[in-house]
């Protein structure tokens, strides 16, 4: 992940000139003809000998016949075959030899078989010339279309983690059909995408240390509740934005809430990445699973959630957007794509939700998830009461905007049984369950949990990637 | 002036050697040809000598001399086969031998054009510059 450069790219134009390649070619195509003009004499051949030898096999059968006998070019005359089991046969160079009906057909037979030999060698000559005139063909078309030649060797890992590898190496994979610079620009811009995820990753490690200082001044429940809120608002706007472009819906969103999701992150303030990785981890550490596979799906998830959080024109979403027709992996690759995982891995999460949502609560789960959705989308900046707690409006947050791609038609006629006030009134927003401390708890304890993981990780200030902090 | 008289005679050599170049080119393709008729007899008589094999000893075989089939006999005719096929093979060794020749000669007229050509273009060159 380190070294963005993995192969070598170069122009298949530069390896086989057009013009000689579509002269090769021609010429090929030329010796084809020829060949195919001998297999129909041959084939015409072999014809007339099968009619030779039907004929001689009948002329046996009667004493004589009567015939029209050729004179000179011009005149026929009628005479009469007799003899008819008695043939002066050419064998060749001038020889005849006299021979009864039957040797005869031995002989046309034989004759027939070496024909039939010289038709075999030539239809091989021909498929060969075939299979090198194809050849000639696809390379001087792709040469002509700037077709580029790129080349990586297969590395082997190690560990079961190449799932997360697999939305890494996507952005390398062949591009055809394109100008043969166009490769060069997207791997600038995945190295710079790379460096900025890296940036954002240690601000995130920097936000959450500040995080937890606050959380050992304050030590309440209150705060952190809070704190999971807002940067669970801007993670939703951001991730319900990319939904939105993503689906071409038809709700059209104020270019500022970009803006000011990105001055979030780049902001001192909890990153909503952070709560994001820490609830997935926990949700994830619920499933009970053994450690790889959770590794596993975590990795999924996070480089899912990151390519949502990209611009649709970032490279990582042209490349989920490309058409890969008659692509097929090579042998030993993965069969399998990222994004069928990621949205496999998302109905899960979501079943254990709903459970852990109903079995705390009490409520439905998904009559919240899409209320909160209609209410984010006909509000701009507004925040939920009622029977609805900050911590289940993060997860209802958090799962509706996963949950979008696989049923975007749901949520347009749900019925709201929640209140929705508008922040203006600047109410602030507390956890009024008891219910729901227990849960909040547990968050924030699982969140600690991570961060001393992470923390122990990131002694290295080098601005290093969580792909690959979790992969040591 | 000199040097340019000199281009004068080396264009004039290139054409020569052009020339003879394309004079052997014809030869090889009329030896091209006449091999591939030799070959082709060649097949028809092995054709002929293994019929005349199979035939019996009593059988008639004639041979056609202008217009008129003249009665052989087996043993003749065989030996005449045979031998025909010995003479074309000889002579397909010897066309082999002679195309052979005439190429090597083609690579080396063409290798000496290439040089004359180079010769004349570094003179041509030199004149610009000067």
């Amino acid at each position: 992940m380190e070294q963005p450069i993995k192969g070598t790219v170069t122009s298949l134009s530069s390896l086989f000139p057009v013009e000689e390649a579509q002269k090769a070619s021609k010429r090929v195509e030329e010796t084809l003809s020829e060949r195919h003009k001998q297999l129909n004499q041959l084939q015409d051949f072999t014809a007339d000998n099968n009619y030779l030898i039907n004929l001689v096999q009948q002329l046996p059968d009667q004493l004589h016949h009567d015939i029209m006998v050729p004179f000179g070019k011009a005149a026929f005359f009628p005479g009469r075959l007799i003899h008819t089991n008695e043939f002066l046969v050419l064998l060749g160079e001038g020889h005849y030899a006299e021979r009864t009906a039957k040797q005869t057909i031995e002989i046309l037979s034989r004759r027939g078989k070496a024909l039939e030999v010289q038709v075999e060698s030539v239809k091989a000559l021909m498929q060969d010339l075939k299979a090198e005139a194809s050849f000639f063909d696809a390379t001087a078309s792709e040469a002509a279309e700037g077709l580029v030649e790129i080349r990586e060797d297969y590395v082997e890992e190690p560990s079961p983690k190449k799932a997360s590898t697999i939305g890494i190496v996507k952005p390398e994979l062949p591009i055809s059909s394109e100008a043969e610079d166009v490769p060069r620009v997207e791997d600038d811009e995945y190295a710079r995408i790379l460096s900025r995820m890296a940036e954002l990753e240690k601000e995130e490690e920097e936000a959450e240390i500040a995080n937890r200082e606050e959380l050992g001044g304050a030590g309440s429940d209150v705060s952190s509740g809070h704190v999971i809120l807002e940067g669970e608002m801007k993670s939703s706007e951001l991730k319900e934005k990319c939904e939105s472009s993503r689906f071409q819906s038809t709700e059209k969103f104020p270019d500022h809430w970009h803006v000011e999701s990105s001055k979030a992150t780049s902001k001192g303030k909890p990153c909503p990445k952070k709560k994001w990785n820490s609830q997935l981890s926990l949700f994830l550490s619920s499933g009970g699973d053994a450690d790889a596979e959770m590794d596993m799906r975590e990795a999924r998830l996070r480089w899912f959630g990151h390519v949502l959080r990209r611009d649709t024109n970032a490279p990582v979403r042209k490349c989920e957007r490309l058409a890969m027709d008659g692509f097929r992996r090579g042998r030993g690759r993965l069969k399998k794509y990222w994004g069928g995982c990621a949205i496999t891995t998302y109905s899960h999460l979501l079943a254990t939700i709903s459970y852990c949502f109903k079995f705390l609560t009490g409520s439905d789960f998904f009559s919240v998830v899409l209320v909160l959705n209609r209410g984010s989308l006909g509000n701009n900046r507004s925040t939920y009461q009622g029977n609805c707690l900050p911590e289940n409006l993060a997860y209802g947050k958090f799962n509706l905007t996963e949950n979008a791609p696989t049923e975007p038609q749901v949520k347009e006629d749900v019925q709201a049984p929640v209140i929705a006030e508008n922040k203006a009134a600047g109410r602030p927003i507390e956890p009024r369950f008891d219910s729901s401390k227990a849960f909040t708890g547990s968050i924030i304890e699982h969140t600690i949990d991570v961060n001393s993981r992470e923390q122990s990780v990131s002694r290295n200030s080098k601005p290093v990637s969580r792909f690959k902090m979790q992969r040591k | 002036m000199a040097s340019s008289a000199a281009t004068r005679e080396l264009q004039r050599d290139l054409e020569n050697k052009a020339n003879d170049l394309s004079k052997l080119q014809k030869d090889i393709s009329k030896n091209h040809q006449i091999r591939k008729k030799y070959t082709i007899q060649l097949g028809e008589n092995e054709l002929v000598l293994k019929e005349l094999d199979l035939l019996n000893e009593d059988a008639n075989v004639y041979k056609l001399i202008g217009p008129v089939l003249v009665k052989q006999d087996m043993a003749e005719a065989r030996a005449n086969v045979k031998k025909r096929i010995e003479y074309i093979s000889a002579e397909l060794k010897r066309l082999d031998s002679t195309l052979q020749d005439l190429e090597e000669k083609q690579n080396s007229k063409k290798e000496t054009i290439m040089k004359l050509q180079q010769k004349i273009q570094s003179l041509q060159a030199g004149k610009g510059k000067a």
